[in-house]
């Protein structure tokens, strides 16, 4: 089947466009499945492009978009808010600030007036790699989409480095504004190649069986750095043991189309808004099914601080991106499928063990 | 490089002995006193002068240890002829502000002075002025606080209510003016019939933290037992099967905790304190009724859905309510006895808890010491996918262990773990009875934290409450509250075919909350009391 935008978004123009973003994502998913072909004979990660798996049961595996990572570098969650919320500044091609730590394939802008009055905040869940293609497909289709996304007029030279190249640190993308992720985890590569390395079974230092995967080394690897991702985010820890546990029962699974990471949901519960006001209102969808971006506008008149959230008041972007549910889509089939490879260290060293029976006996790592 | 675990020195004499060590008493007294303007410095006399006469961590913990130690060598495991009444204080978000001037009830967290009522429909009440909402509450509800708790708890029903009386009435003629000083009481009672069960007839409160230090010097006794053998592998981070060792802080205020987000469950902060909070806690008061006939038709309906995939086949009401809680009505874990319920199992204090999600259970090694014997009972397997025990079942949903959840690595789940003192109370559900079912009847629920927006909020608005978490299976159908919406579970067949089970109405419905401050024995001589 032809792959779809992330979020069936309508951006593209041509069915030669559809195609070859169809293509394009369909070779990233082979090349993460081409990563763990060398542990199994029959990978269980498919490619949706090529297997139907509309009849594979789904479950969205879901996180928090506040980035876990700064709660234990800062005393207070008040530094770790402010810490997330520092605007970005761009010097000499390298990106500072707030979105540098925003790791949780979810990245905020924050509009904020004259006075620093926090206006609005824009929310996205968008992919580099999304726009680079659209950026290479047709530049001013990619200066067009940025315009319609921003509500402001940009221009092809705006959102391009001075070699020609699409330029994701743009001022439209960092310092003025937000199109898509940039933080450096934070890439659909990523999110494709943990899932599929998650569908190895793995054993722990103790030689037990162990879904506690996401500090194992990448399979056939031992690169000391090379871990499936970040065990101290929200995201990948929990994305890596719910795709090992779908894929010891000998599921075939997947990333279903429309592939991507998306918002799930603001936890309106418990808000108070000032008078007058539905937060409904203030916090609206704007791109995406599922959703990719999401803003919340604050009322003329009225202030951040002015809503609260079970009796505190909001100060910061960090507290609504805390109430945010991220989420990824996976699909699998029936048990069964597929016989389990030998469960391989997570250390990389000694391959080949036998699956045993037995189980981690951690509570951590 | 991960931190050594270390056992704090926990003041035994300062701390409230509810909080840690519990009362573990089958008859509770709840009275909350509210106290008008003019009797205010009376009361503040009657502070001082009840405060030596409350129970702290040393007396009660060596009690307990003294009972436990009885109830084991006894021939039939019957509760032995020991007996204490207790007393505990706690203090309101209204009555600190009533009795402490602003720059020191400022230093509370905001969450307790703000009260239950404003974080309600964050935690998942209905709103204010729906029916169940908190104007409806008998405990706690708007315009009708109260300033401080007095817990009366004690083995002999006598004995507690003589204490409660005598209270009572020493609080209503602090002064002469008539109603300056009001008790409103409530009670618990351990159900006579199935002791240690409460009204669905599920053995309750079987699983708490472990509480990590050592009591009044660095060679007292732990607040926890330690059970496990040093060559047990879970040893290091448990005080047994399926306890995890918490450091204190997360209970009560001025000792370590462990760190937000830190990976490593031995890395501790200990947060400011000053004297007004050192050695104190917060605790959270429900008022839970049950419905019970609601839950047993709750559970037929329910069973009657799963019977129909085949996958499922015929399945009963039991194993339907059981799906709900995660236990069966013994105590026993679904997870280690998925079809059916094992009293044995059950009545096994240490193999009943003896269980993780994401990881395989394990025959523990106990110490030599402890006298406990390894049981036979099935191993639990892996159940990360929640095949066995749903995701929706009470007991994983508010403490999904080892699995990692929307926060990240289980070893998070420390930082949200609580100190449940819950007890029954109302009259048995008797359907030979008439008007059995329109009784009222539930659960005093109360448990210790030392931040209420990490715990108590926490649990219900981020994990009882949410129907995403985990992978969408649905709300805690026992715990919770989604307002007035009807709830959901997803319940995963033998076959991995999922079926969708939906409940139209609440099943406990909160009729009384308070937030409420357990100072120290100096704080309350000292600040309250003065």
């Amino acid at each position: 089947m032809q792959l779809s935008a992330p979020g069936n978004l309508t951006d593209f123009t041509t069915d030669e466009q559809k195609s070859d973003w169809s293509n394009k994502l369909s070779t990233e998913i082979d090349q993460a499945i081409a990563g763990i072909s060398k542990c199994t004979a029959a990978s269980q990660y498919v490619n949706p492009a090529i297997v139907d798996v509309s009849a594979f049961q789904r479950a969205p595996i879901h996180w928090v978009g506040f980035p876990k990572l700064l709660y234990t570098q800062f005393t207070t969650k008040q530094q770790a808010y402010a810490a997330a919320d520092t605007p970005s500044v761009v010097d000499n091609g390298k990106l500072s600030g707030g979105r540098t730590i925003q790791d949780e394939y979810l990245e905020w802008y924050i509009h904020r007036d004259q006075q620093g009055n926090i206006r609005a905040i824009d929310f996205t869940t968008e992919t580099q790699k999304y726009w680079e293609f659209l950026y290479t497909a047709n530049p001013a289709l990619a200066a067009e989409s940025y315009s319609t996304v921003l509500g402001v007029n940009v221009n092809i030279k705006d959102i391009s480095t001075p070699e020609g190249n699409y330029d994701p640190y743009n001022r439209f993308n960092t310092t003025n504004g937000i199109v898509h992720l940039v933080q450096v985890n934070n890439t659909l590569e990523a999110e494709l190649d943990i899932a599929a390395q998650s569908t190895l079974p793995r054993l722990d230092d103790a030689g037990n069986v162990t879904n506690d995967v996401v500090s194992c080394k990448h399979c056939g690897t031992v690169a000391p750095k090379d871990a499936l991702g970040s065990a101290g985010r929200n995201s990948d820890p929990t994305i890596a043991q719910m795709v090992n546990a779908v894929a010891a029962n000998g599921c075939l699974l997947t990333i279903p189309d429309p592939v991507g990471l998306y918002i799930q949901t603001l936890d309106t519960s418990g808000w108070s808004t000032p008078a007058g006001v539905k937060l409904a209102d203030c916090w609206k969808i704007v791109r995406g099914i599922p959703a990719v971006r999401a803003t919340f506008t604050l009322p003329t008149g009225a202030q951040l601080s002015d809503f609260s959230i079970g009796g505190i008041p909001i100060k910061y972007a960090g507290q609504i991106a805390e109430k945010i549910s991220v989420f990824l889509t996976a699909a699998y089939g029936p048990k069964g499928a597929v016989p389990l490879p030998p469960a391989r260290p997570c250390s990389g060293q000694a391959e080949g063990t036998a699956l045993t029976k037995s189980t981690s006996r951690r509570m951590t790592r | 490089m991960t931190a050594k675990p270390f056992e704090p020195v926990i003041d035994s004499t300062e701390i409230q002995g509810d909080i840690l060590a519990g009362f573990r008493k089958d008859h509770v007294r709840l009275l909350f006193v509210s106290v008008a303007d003019t009797a205010l410095p009376a009361f503040k006399g009657w502070i001082r002068a009840i405060t030596p006469k409350l129970a702290y961590l040393d007396a009660v913990a060596t009690f307990n240890v003294m009972f436990s130690a009885a109830r084991r060598a006894s021939q039939n495991g019957e509760a032995p002829p020991l007996s204490a009444t207790w007393m505990n204080l706690a203090i309101s978000g209204q009555g600190v502000k009533r009795l402490l001037p602003q720059d020191q009830w400022s230093q509370l967290d905001v969450t307790f002075l703000d009260g239950p009522t404003e974080d309600a429909s964050l935690v998942g009440e209905p709103d204010n002025g729906s029916p169940g909402g908190p104007q409806s509450w008998l405990v706690g509800a708007p315009s009708h606080g109260h300033d401080v708790l007095l817990i009366i708890a004690g083995d002999d029903l006598a004995d507690v209510e003589r204490g409660t009386s005598e209270h009572t009435h020493a609080l209503q003629n602090l002064v002469e003016e008539d109603d300056a000083v009001t008790v409103r009481l409530e009670s618990g009672n351990a159900r006579s019939a199935q002791p240690g069960h409460e009204h669905f007839g599920f053995k309750d409160g079987i699983s708490q933290p472990g509480v990590r230090g050592r009591i009044g010097s660095a060679t007292g006794q732990y607040v926890t037992a330690r059970v496990l053998d040093p060559k047990d592998p879970s040893y290091a981070l448990f005080a047994a099967p399926g306890q995890p060792l918490c450091y204190p802080g997360e209970f009560v205020l001025g000792y370590p905790r462990k760190r937000e987000g830190s990976l490593d469950p031995n890395d501790t902060i200990v947060d400011p304190t000053i004297p007004l909070t050192k050695n104190g806690s917060y605790l959270v008061y429900r008022r839970l009724r049950q419905d019970v006939p609601g839950f047993m038709a709750a559970a037929e309906a329910m069973a009657a859905q799963l019977s129909q995939n085949q996958s499922f086949g015929p399945r009963s009401a039991g194993f339907a309510a059981a799906c709900l809680v995660g236990r069966w009505p013994s105590g026993a874990p679904v997870i280690r006895s998925p079809l059916a319920d094992d009293p044995a199992l059950g009545d096994d204090s240490y193999a009943s808890n003896n269980f993780q999600f994401a990881q395989a259970s394990h025959l523990p090694m106990y110490g030599a010491h402890s006298k406990i014997l390894p049981d036979n009972f099935p191993q639990a397997d892996a159940d990360t996918f929640g095949n066995t025990c749903p995701f929706s079942a009470h007991i994983r949903k508010v403490n999904p262990r080892d699995q990692t959840t929307d926060q990240g690595d289980g070893v998070r789940t420390l930082e949200h773990r609580i100190l449940r003192r819950g007890i029954p109370y109302g009259a048995d559900f008797d359907p030979s009875k008439p008007g059995s079912d329109n009784e009222d009847r539930g659960l005093q629920f109360l448990c210790y934290q030392s931040s209420i927006q990490r715990g108590f909020q926490f649990l219900m608005n981020q994990w009882a409450n949410s129907a995403d978490f985990p992978l969408g299976r649905g709300n805690d159908i026992v715990i919770g509250q989604s307002g007035e919406a009807q709830r959901s579970v997803t319940v995963l067949a033998p076959d991995g075919s999922q079926v969708l089970v939906t409940f139209p109405q609440r099943l406990v419905m909160t009729t009384g909350a308070s937030y409420l401050f357990s100072p120290s024995r100096s704080a309350l001589l000292n600040f309250f009391g003065s």
